[in-house]
């Protein structure tokens, strides 16, 4: 790393750390211009520039809806989004007739430097339907030999993990991938590990509760799961609450809808980076702050990818200006030489056919990475250290086996994967920072853990 | 996607002939067109919301107008492309009430299309055992046998295909696709449900038929629809395709009886089709966050079924399940979700490539008895 990428990294910090300064330095122009770095950064690879964006992981993003806002403090999540989706909302809102807390008004007790979430017009987020939702995903009602509940893959201490490698769905079906983590789902741009076609929560429910390949809940039909909730009676108030007015609100479109809204609320951005972020320079270690400064370099590069107030580029909010959803193949498998991935966990490419979305993957966030080992899709690395192999190594080799491979050598891996060679206390800097994403508050917030 | 054929080209204009006369026709067969016509119209206000609905009641034209139109309307549909609103459509119902023209064609009937599911050559029935199944000759259970069909004509003497026009028969039929359910969730058929259906209602032009053709199918704009707001029988539950943002057409699956040796997977075979290759960034543009994605599949996995030798009145037509697994080793685990090394011979059988998702001209699953 250079002095002076240093400095303009300092610079980054420190306006990150007063950004509404910086954006009242330049409102009309300095905003968006740290929107084009962010947006850059993950696609290019020019020195000055992407160190400078990658810098400001609180600031540059949600400086984006900020610039059409007033530029006020960092707590203004709200006004952010003035310009776009939620107005929509309101209008659907009063519209729809929604009782209790109208979608416009949902207090998301948003942390600082986070945009609002986009949400759908026909869901808007109610206090009701959050509530609906929280019981339904702790009820193993949901699964057709109720043995299991969201909670039995998505563990609140975990960050919404389950530890494993291969989820293991109600009747012992091992999964092919993990489960991803839930912190700040409601910003993810497509959901799962790697599929296009998933854009929202409430669709993307079915999939658990009614798929077969892997079964993970189970459930045979429609019918099956109206029933058995029908005759639970802290539904019938819940559901009428949510949806006062429907004579009959038991539906599974309401429960897809009432998961999505509780699973919204799934924010985490309370770790002590974020307080060091924004100003207790004691909140994490000099050694922290120094894999900060390493993670951000040209060098290591985590940057390019895991960018942002959510730490990945794949990334949506209320009024984003455009909308991204890159996948990218790290090297993590080259088992034919021409970059293929062992099947059926081949990314994209299992969802599109295309030969070049082979090996293409989301990058999850690294919020609360320290607490979802094991890592990858696939669960093949187990610890923090291994995954800074396979990146150090510019994509990991696997020397044999049926996956062995030179993941490296890997024709279809994102160019921004290259070696990178760190020293001990280097490597030590860098898993002392991603352990200092860890949100502890919201890994034992009680408002999220099971009402039961 | 199919190209309209000169054939199907004759039984549309024979259709809008017969809209041109609407009550001629209706006069052949008044008790059966009013109440189709007007069971058609609410099934297209229900679909109206996917896109799908093809035909929009008509406006002010009388019941047996929208029968006629739904014929012309349904004629015009290629299987793929659904039956959402042709040009057709509108030109057939706006113009019927003109009725100025006169030639004798025939009016529409009613048709049903009755199935059967068998192992080989013994009825399917969840609970039984079936001894010699697949490429091994094992014993086996049914677990599943279930599949749609859309795009369902006849074929008159003359080798015309002429479109039938399905009834809306809730919960097995829209007009649009129709459910076969051969499974009643007892024995190992898990996943099921008591409800069957083995039967396809709707109407032709009266006439002489001796062939019948179908395709396994749901159309593209209710595919990828939400499950949650689509009529029945495209519901969420067992036939959905959630990863793939569509339905299964086909779910067929047999299980092996003897315990598998040593700690083997048991012995199943499984065929599950739905269209593969699929995304959703149409036009090089993005999805449209909170809706429904526009969902472009490469493969579409959608076969086509012919069959001579038909006669609706009192022939019926056979679903092989036997047949679909007869290349199949079923005393270990085959699973094909339209992946899988198992997948040629069963969509072989099924009458469908593989590699390309193309429909072939032979396939050994379906007879006329």
């Amino acid at each position: 790393m250079t002095i002076a990428a240093q400095s303009a990294l300092l610079a980054t910090l420190a306006c990150s750390f007063l950004y509404y300064g910086c954006s009242g330095d330049g409102s009309s122009s300095g905003s968006p211009d740290a929107t084009q770095d962010g947006g850059a950064s993950g696609s290019e690879s020019g020195p000055g520039g992407s160190t400078s964006s990658g810098g400001s992981i609180v600031g540059d993003e949600p400086a984006a809806g900020g610039s059409t806002s007033s530029g006020g403090a960092p707590s203004d999540g709200g006004a952010r989004s003035d310009g776009g989706f939620a107005g929509a909302q309101l209008l659907e809102g009063g519209a729809g007739g929604e009782a209790g807390d109208a979608g416009s008004n949902f207090d998301w007790h948003l942390p600082a430097g986070f945009p609002v979430p986009l949400v759908p017009d026909d869901n808007p987020m109610t206090r009701q339907k959050v509530s609906l939702g929280r019981y339904l995903f702790y009820d193993v009602r949901l699964s057709h030999n109720q043995t299991q509940s969201c909670s039995s893959c998505h563990q609140q201490a975990l960050a919404f993990t389950d530890g494993r490698a291969h989820g293991v769905g109600s009747t012992g079906v091992v999964h092919p991938r993990g489960p991803m983590s839930l912190a700040n789902v409601a910003y993810a741009s497509t959901l799962t590990w790697a599929n296009p076609l998933q854009t929202d929560l409430e669709h993307q429910a079915l999939v658990p509760l009614f798929g077969d390949d892997p079964i993970e809940l189970g459930l045979g039909s429609e019918d099956e799961l109206v029933t058995r909730l029908e005759a639970v009676s802290v539904y019938s108030g819940l559901f009428a609450q949510a949806w006062p007015g429907d004579p009959s609100p038991v539906t599974v479109e309401h429960v897809v809808q009432a998961l999505a809204s509780f699973q919204r609320t799934l924010i985490s951005g309370n770790s002590p980076f974020d307080r060091y972020q924004y100003g207790d320079p004691s909140a994490i270690s000099k050694s922290a702050q120094r894999g900060y400064a390493l993670f951000n370099s040209t060098d290591v590069g985590c940057f390019h990818c895991h960018v942002g107030f959510n730490l990945t580029d794949h990334v949506n909010w209320a009024g984003k200006a455009f909308l991204d959803r890159p996948y990218h193949n790290t090297g993590l498998y080259n088992i034919d030489g021409q970059g293929a991935y062992p099947a059926p966990n081949t990314g994209v490419e299992h969802v599109t056919h295309r030969p070049a979305d082979m090996g293409r993957f989301k990058a999850p966030t690294l919020r609360n990475i320290a607490v979802t080992a094991p890592y990858m899709h696939d669960g093949s690395i187990a610890t923090l250290d291994d995954a800074l192999d396979h990146y150090s190594a510019g994509g990991r080799t696997i020397t044999s086996g049926p996956d062995a491979g030179h993941g490296n050598l890997s024709p279809l891996k994102d160019p921004v994967v290259q070696p990178f060679t760190i020293s001990a206390e280097q490597r030590a800097d860098l898993i002392a920072f991603l352990q200092s994403l860890t949100d502890d508050d919201f890994l034992h917030d009680p408002k999220l853990s099971s009402p039961w | 996607m199919p190209k309209l054929t000169f054939a199907s080209q004759s039984a549309v204009l024979a259709a809008l002939a017969c809209s041109f006369l609407y009550y001629a026709c209706s006069n052949d067969s008044s008790s059966s067109g009013s109440p189709n016509a007007a069971q058609g119209g609410e099934a297209s206000g229900s679909g109206g919301k996917s896109g799908a609905g093809g035909s929009k009641p008509a406006a002010g034209g009388s019941p047996s107008t929208a029968g006629a139109r739904n014929d012309a309307g349904s004629a015009g549909t290629p299987s793929d492309a659904g039956s959402a609103g042709t040009p057709n459509d509108g030109g057939a119902g706006g113009e019927a009430g003109l009725g100025d023209g006169g030639s004798s064609n025939p009016g529409p009937m009613k048709v049903s299309l009755h199935f059967k599911a068998t192992v080989g050559d013994q009825a399917f029935a969840c609970g039984t055992t079936y001894t010699g199944q697949g490429s091994t000759k094992v014993s086996v259970e049914p677990r599943d046998f279930r599949f749609y069909v859309q795009n369902v004509r006849l074929l008159d003497t003359k080798g015309n295909a002429v479109p039938v026009t399905l009834d809306t028969r809730t919960p097995w039929q829209t007009p649009d696709v129709a459910l076969l359910d051969f499974e009643d969730g007892t024995g190992a058929c898990v996943d099921g449900n008591p409800e069957k259906n083995d039967v396809i209602t709707g109407t032709v032009p009266s006439g002489t038929y001796s062939g019948v053709v179908f395709v396994n199918g749901i159309p593209d704009a209710l595919n990828h629809g939400d499950p949650l707001q689509l009529p029945a029988p495209l519901q969420a539950g067992a036939m959905t395709w959630g990863w793939l943002y569509g339905f299964k057409f086909l779910k067929a699956e047999l299980g092996a009886t003897g315990a598998p040796s040593g700690d083997a997977e048991p012995g199943l075979g499984l065929v599950h089709v739905g269209s593969t290759g699929c995304d959703n960034a149409l036009d090089g543009g993005m999805p449209d966050y909170g809706s429904p994605p526009k969902v472009a599949c490469t493969e579409p996995n959608r076969n086509e079924v012919r069959l001579e030798g038909f006669n609706p009145a009192t022939n019926t037509i056979v679903a092989d399940i036997g047949a679909l697994f007869a290349g199949i080793d079923l005393s270990v685990d085959n699973q094909c979700h339209s992946e899988g090394p198992s997948c040629p011979s069963e969509f072989a059988a099924l009458g469908l490539d593989f590699t390309t998702g193309a429909p072939t001209t032979t396939q050994s699953v379906y007879h006329v008895e």
